[in-house]
C-alpha cells in the first residue's frame, strides 16, 4: 500500500509538471508566431510585386509626364506602405533634381540642388543599386522634411546616363507608426525603379515620335 | 428613418480615398448624407479626409478613429491606407453623437460620463450608442459602467477601441474638424425601428494554471504572482522582456474567468484580456479594472475553435434575425486576428463566412480592425479583447 501511494506523484509534483508543460505550449506558441509572421512577410512580398503589375498597367496609357511623376509616387506609397516618395529627374546643366510627382511630403521644393558627394558617389560611379540610408550622408538637401530614413534607387536614361532618383521615405516624426524600412524591400523596391524606368524611356520615346 | 450606406478602399491619396468611398457608397452625383462613420488606418493625412468629407458632404456630421484595417463588403484590408466608411441618411433628430478629446485608465468613468451625459442631452430617444474609444490604456469596463449609469444597464453599447495599425503608440478619434489623441466618440441611433443583435467569439483556449495579480492599481497591473508584472509575463510566454511590446500582441492573450450564468451564451468560460500599454516600471495596463487576486490565465489560439466558434456565432445571429434582411452591420474585430494571424486566403475566408451568411452584396458593411470590441454576452455590455465582434442592424418587424 505505501508503495503504490509512493508512486503517485504529489501536488506538488504534479503542479511543477504543469508548470512545465504550460512552458512548452507558450514557447511552441512563441514559435508559431514567428511561422505565422514569416508566411505574412512572403505574402506582403507576393502582394507588392502584385502591386508593381498593377502599377504597369496603369502607367501603359499615360503620355503625360506629370500624370507619369504623380502615379508613380502614389504606387510607390501603396506598393511599400512608406510615408512620402517623389521621382526626381536630374537635370545636369544646373545640378539640380526636380521633382515630377511626389506624395506625403508636407514641402516640397521645386528643385534641389545635390551635393559633390551625390555626384561623386552616385552619378560619377553610375550607380544603379537600390540604398537605405538612415542618416542620409549624400542626400543631405533633404533636411526639411526631417526623414528617419529613406530608400532610393537611381535610374539612367537610354544612353546610360544618371537621368534621377526614385525615392520612398519615413519621417521622423511618424517613425513609430511605419513598419522599418529593411533589406527585405530592396529586391522588390529595384523591380519597381526598373520598371518604373522602362515606362519612363517608353512615354519619352512616344513623345518623340509625335513631335 | 435611417438608411445606411457603405464602402472601402485603399487608395492612398486621403482626398481621393474619401471622394471614391463617398461617391461608390451614395452615388456619384449625390455624396450628401447627414453622418459619416469612417475608420482609417494610420497612414491617412487625417485632415485631408475630414476636409474632402466636409467638401462633399456639407450637410453630414463626421465621425472616426484610426484602426489596425478595415473590413467592408469588399473585404479586408489592412494595409496603411485602408479606409471605410459608413454613410447615413435621416432625419437629425435619428441620431446623435459626441466626443470627449481624453479618455485614459484613470479618467474612463468620469470621461465616459462627461460623454454620455453629452449625448443624452443631445438626443434622449437613443435606443443604441457606436463607441469608439482610445486603444492605448482605457478600463473599458469603466467606460461602460459610466454610459450604463446614464443611459441604463440594457442600452446596447457597441463599437471598439481605437488602434494604430498595431503599432501600440497612439490611436485618433475625429469629430466634425477636429482631430484627438487617445479620445473617444459616441453615436447615438434614436430610429425606433431599429433593433441591434451583438455578438462575440473568439476560440482562445486557456493553458496551465492561473497568474494571479498581486499588486494593482485600477486597470494597472505591478505584479503577478508577487514578481514584476511585464517580466513575469514575457518570462512565462517564453519571450525576451525586450521584445516590442506590438510583437507581443498576438500571443500574450490573457483569460480570465467569466461569470457562470454567461458561459453558456458566449459559448466560452473565459474571455479575453490584451495587454494594452507597457510602462518603462514593469507593470503594464489591462483593458479593465484588474483588482488583486484576479486570476488570469495564459490561452492559446485554436484555429479549429475561431472557425467553428465564428459560424455558431453567424448562425445564431441569423436566427435572431428571424428572416429580417439586416438593414446595416458594423464589425469589430482584434487586430490580432487579421495579418497576425491568418495568411490571406484565410482571412478571405474567415470574412466571407461572417458576411455571406448574414449579407448579400447590397448590404451596407463596416468593419475595423482594433484593439477591443464592445458586444453584449447574454444581454449585457462587455469589453471584449481578440474576439471577432458583430453587430447586426434590423429593423423591427
Amino acid at each position: 500500500m505505501s508503495s503504490s501511494e509512493d508512486s503517485k506523484p504529489s501536488y506538488s509534483d504534479l503542479e511543477t509538471l504543469c508548470t512545465q508543460l504550460q512552458a512548452r505550449v507558450t514557447r511552441f506558441s512563441a514559435v508559431e508566431q514567428n511561422l505565422i509572421v514569416a508566411r505574412d512577410r512572403i505574402d506582403r512580398e507576393l502582394a507588392r510585386f502584385q502591386s508593381i503589375q498593377s502599377y504597369s498597367r496603369k502607367a501603359l496609357p499615360i503620355i503625360d509626364l506629370h500624370d507619369f511623376g504623380t502615379l508613380t509616387a502614389e504606387s510607390v506609397i501603396e506598393t511599400f506602405e512608406f510615408e512620402c516618395s517623389a521621382l526626381y529627374l536630374y537635370d545636369s546643366e544646373s545640378n539640380i533634381l526636380e521633382p515630377l510627382g511626389s506624395f506625403g511630403f508636407t514641402e516640397i521644393k521645386n528643385h534641389y540642388q545635390i551635393g559633390q558627394d551625390f555626384i561623386n558617389n552616385v552619378i560619377l560611379l553610375s550607380k544603379r543599386t537600390v540604398t537605405i540610408e538612415e542618416p542620409l550622408p549624400y542626400l543631405t538637401f533633404w533636411e526639411k522634411p526631417q526623414l528617419h530614413q529613406i530608400i532610393y534607387c537611381p535610374f539612367h536614361d537610354i544612353n546610360g546616363n544618371f537621368q534621377g532618383i526614385l525615392l520612398g521615405g519615413i519621417s521622423e516624426k511618424n517613425k513609430s507608426f511605419y513598419d522599418v524600412i529593411n533589406r527585405e524591400l530592396i529586391s522588390s523596391f529595384a523591380v519597381f525603379s526598373n520598371q518604373m524606368e522602362s515606362l519612363l524611356h517608353n512615354i519619352e520615346s512616344q513623345n518623340r515620335i509625335q513631335h | 428613418m435611417l438608411e445606411f450606406y457603405s464602402s472601402s478602399t485603399n487608395v492612398v491619396n486621403s482626398r481621393k480615398a474619401m471622394a471614391e468611398c463617398l461617391e461608390k457608397a451614395l452615388t456619384e452625383n449625390d455624396t450628401d448624407c447627414d453622418l459619416i462613420i469612417f475608420y482609417s488606418a494610420i497612414g491617412h493625412n487625417f485632415k485631408d479626409l475630414l476636409d474632402e468629407a466636409k467638401r462633399l458632404s456639407p450637410h453630414a456630421q463626421i465621425v472616426g478613429c484610426t484602426c489596425a484595417g478595415v473590413i467592408g463588403r469588399e473585404g479586408a484590408n489592412e494595409s496603411m491606407k485602408a479606409l471605410a466608411i459608413m454613410a447615413i441618411r435621416g432625419p437629425q433628430e435619428e441620431f446623435a453623437v459626441s466626443w470627449i478629446d481624453k479618455i485614459q485608465g484613470m479618467n474612463s468613468y468620469d470621461a465616459a460620463a462627461a460623454l454620455a451625459k453629452d449625448l443624452i442631452q443631445k438626443n434622449d430617444r437613443i435606443t443604441m450608442i457606436h463607441f469608439l474609444a482610445s486603444g492605448i490604456d482605457i478600463a473599458a469596463d469603466r467606460a461602460i459602467e459610466s454610459i450604463e449609469s446614464i443611459f441604463g444597464k440594457d442600452m446596447p453599447i457597441f463599437g471598439a477601441t481605437s488602434s494604430d495599425n498595431m503599432k501600440a503608440v497612439n490611436s485618433f478619434q475625429f469629430a466634425g474638424d477636429a482631430i484627438f489623441e487617445q479620445g473617444s466618440v459616441a453615436i447615438g441611433f434614436a430610429d425606433p425601428s431599429l433593433n441591434i443583435i451583438t455578438q462575440a467569439t473568439h476560440g482562445f483556449e486557456v493553458i496551465g494554471l492561473p497568474f494571479s495579480v498581486t499588486r494593482s492599481k485600477a486597470n494597472r497591473v505591478y505584479e503577478l504572482d508577487n514578481a514584476p508584472a511585464w517580466e513575469y509575463l514575457t518570462q512565462n510566454l517564453g519571450l525576451p522582456i525586450t521584445a516590442p511590446f506590438n510583437e507581443t500582441i498576438p500571443v500574450s492573450a490573457l483569460a480570465e474567468l467569466l461569470p457562470e450564468q454567461h458561459q453558456t451564451a458566449y459559448n466560452n468560460n473565459h474571455i479575453l484580456r490584451a495587454i494594452a500599454k507597457k510602462e518603462s516600471d514593469g507593470s503594464m495596463y489591462m483593458p479593465v479594472a484588474c483588482p488583486e487576486g484576479t486570476k488570469l490565465w495564459l490561452t492559446k489560439r485554436n484555429e479549429d475553435l475561431i472557425f467553428g466558434g465564428l459560424d455558431t456565432m453567424v448562425s445564431q445571429i441569423v436566427t435572431q434575425c428571424d428572416n429580417q434582411k439586416p438593414l446595416a452591420v458594423f464589425h469589430a474585430d482584434c487586430c490580432a486576428r487579421g495579418r497576425h494571424l491568418f495568411n490571406s486566403i484565410l482571412k478571405d475566408e474567415i470574412v466571407m463566412r461572417m458576411q455571406s451568411p448574414l449579407c448579400d452584396e447590397t448590404t451596407p458593411w463596416l468593419g475595423m480592425y482594433g484593439l477591443g470590441e464592445f458586444a453584449h454576452i447574454n444581454g449585457k455590455n462587455f469589453f471584449h479583447n481578440y474576439t471577432t465582434a458583430l453587430y447586426v442592424i434590423v429593423r423591427r418587424q
